[in-house]
């Protein structure tokens, strides 16, 4: 009896200690809309990286947004809340996420508008003309013994191949002009396979500091980036590097790397910025939120999350356009030809 | 002193190894199965949802018994899919798992008899797996989880037949003291590589930037049930159930049960 007892009972344990898995996991939050906000809120603010860097109260916020929210409100109803609440963040790594449905930063009301100053048919019809090609996602020329790459898009992602035969193509020209206005950013990786062509020693280029718990001076200390020389030539004539207000995310961080090389210089706009690696969060109703969770300073401590000042701002006024004249580029070139002497 | 531990220690571990060799009476067991995983992932670093879903299942253990003690090395490999316990969510917004699991353990019979009826076993187990959780909507967002652990394994057996060819086979293993390597607070790295040189990362050093955690911050449970059949000599087949559970203790806590279901052939 006894050991009938023992064998049936160590079976029977099977059941009890599997509804464990039960107790835990339904812990989780409800998908209703106070649920939803409040895990928003809170998910922000224990991990988003920005506020003490941009001086933004996350719990003033509260206040004013958890009054809107009330459990018979519709899903756009809570869309639009939110989205104003992400919006105070004025950070374009800030989304709100329902499957392939994302909020962008020009949705928000405190959102600007800034002018392009970039007209890729002025430059193939009065400087690129027949010499236009391109390796992989990198358009190029050459004009007046200098190159031009124009990369519309670090989603785009170069190998080490497309950028080699640029370098080596370029390697006795006067200078290369890198033109990235209106690249929205994407793959980092994409920015190291470039600028370890145009480097001649390990280099300095970045400092990342990462969360490291829920309060919002919570940080790690920094962790280095640098740049080592790759690929079968280096450049190290003078570089030109083109933008505006619209380089964001990988594109801001290219700019910001590029400019701490001694061979390089900005021209254009300051960047949009964007300077922490976005990471994603599913909220209790099946949206995700986006934002950044990280920031990232240059070597000499510019906070690259309010973009990147060029070293020389050059304008593209419409009747420049009009003319058929990129002034950018005009600028690049007479500064590449003042670095021969 | 020390010198007379550490002999006393070293005897123990060889007396320990040797010892089952010694056992007259030996049946290696050769088992390949598949099957299909019942997958729940609660993975607070990423999600306030319950993921759940379906994946293959296909594993090979090798299986040694003897009249002291049952000795148990297996290789688990699984790959499916995921997706959000909510109907509101976006249906395509799936979860690519993949895992993999190595796992053995060492069972010692507290009476020891190779063929009766109702068998005890107690034991320890080495566990080691890694498991990854792509989300295919949010690019390099992804969670992971690689653990090695150690414990303590209990082990029961009952023989239906006097021959000993319908049997009932079930064992627990738990962990004491495991290694970890997870996600960090603010980053899918782990926490030792944040302040290291970024291009200098390399996939050894993820692996070697984990850290110990006792049970009060990881419990691992393999619950294990089984019902054999031997249809010749040398041949038996098996349907299997397991349960696995992981429960890692963080400031977002990762909780993963996988129900498991097999089908194997056993050759003896």
């Amino acid at each position: 009896m006894f050991r009938f007892k023992i064998k049936y009972g160590f079976l029977l344990l099977l059941p009890a200690v599997i509804s464990c898995e039960k107790v835990f996991m339904d812990s989780r939050p409800q998908s209703n809309p106070v649920s939803v906000f409040e895990v928003c809120w809170k998910e922000l603010d224990e991990r988003y990286a920005y506020f003490n860097l941009k001086h933004i109260s996350w719990d003033s916020i509260y206040p004013v947004y958890k009054p809107l929210i009330y459990e018979q409100m519709t899903r756009d109803e809570l869309w639009d809340v939110l989205l104003s609440m992400l919006c105070e963040l004025k950070d374009g790594h800030v989304n709100l996420i329902d499957g392939e449905t994302w909020s962008n930063r020009s949705q928000c009301d405190n959102s600007p508008d800034y002018p392009a100053y970039f007209d890729f048919n002025v430059i193939h019809k009065r400087y690129l003309q027949d010499t236009l090609k391109s390796s992989g996602p990198l358009i190029y020329g050459i004009y007046d013994s200098v190159g031009y790459i124009y990369y519309p898009a670090f989603t785009q992602d170069i190998s080490d191949e497309n950028i080699d035969d640029l370098i080596t193509l370029f390697k006795d020209l006067k200078g290369i002009i890198i033109d990235i206005r209106g690249n929205g950013g994407g793959d980092s990786e994409n920015i190291n396979r470039i600028q370890s062509r145009l480097v001649t020693q390990k280099t300095l280029v970045e400092r990342i500091y990462y969360k490291t718990g829920p309060g919002h001076e919570d940080f790690s200390e920094a962790q280095e980036v640098f740049v080592s020389p790759e690929g079968k030539d280096q450049f190290t004539g003078p570089v030109a590097v083109l933008t505006n207000r619209y380089c964001f995310s990988s594109a801001n961080m290219f700019v910001s790397r590029m400019s701490v090389l001694p061979n390089v210089i900005i021209i254009g706009d300051t960047t949009a910025g964007g300077g922490g690696k976005p990471r994603f969060f599913d909220l209790p109703n099946g949206w995700a939120v986006r934002y950044s969770s990280n920031y990232a300073l240059r070597p000499d401590g510019l906070d690259i999350e309010k973009g990147v000042p060029p070293d020389f701002r050059v304008i593209l006024w419409p009747m420049d356009k009009l003319a058929g004249r990129d002034t950018l580029i005009e600028f690049a070139l007479s500064w590449i030809m003042s670095q021969q002497q | 002193m020390i010198q007379k531990t550490r002999a006393t220690i070293t005897f123990i571990l060889i007396f320990a190894w040797a010892f089952p060799s010694f056992a007259k009476e030996k049946d290696l067991v050769i088992t390949a199965s598949g099957g299909i995983s019942y997958v729940n992932l609660q993975d607070s670093y990423f999600s306030a949802i319950l993921y759940h879903g379906v994946a293959g299942l296909a594993s090979i253990r090798l299986t040694t018994i003897t009249a002291s003690y049952w000795d148990d090395l297996s290789l688990f490999f699984r790959d499916g899919r995921l997706a959000m316990d909510i109907s509101s969510a976006y249906r395509d917004a799936n979860t690519h798992f993949i895992g993999g699991n190595i796992h053995y353990s060492h069972v010692r019979k507290l009476k020891p008899r190779l063929n009766a009826k109702q068998q005890f076993g107690a034991g320890g187990n080495f566990s080691s797996s890694a498991d990854f959780y792509k989300r295919n909507l949010y690019g390099d967002n992804y969670g992971y989880l690689y653990q090695s652990s150690v414990g303590p394994s209990f082990a029961f057996r009952y023989s239906l037949k006097e021959n000993g060819r319908l049997q009932i086979s079930t064992q627990a293993d738990l962990s004491l003291f495991s290694y970890i390597v997870c996600p960090s607070y603010g980053s899918v790295m782990p926490e030792r590589l944040l302040e290291k040189e970024l291009s200098g990362i390399t996939s050894w050093n993820y692996i070697t930037g984990g850290k110990i955690l006792a049970i009060n911050k990881f419990q691992r449970i393999n619950w294990t049930a089984s019902l054999t059949c031997g249809i010749s000599d040398k041949i038996s087949l098996l349907l299997g159930y397991s349960w696995e559970f992981i429960h890692l203790k963080r400031e977002d806590d990762l909780l993963q049960a996988i129900h498991n279901i097999q089908f194997a052939v056993q050759l003896h």
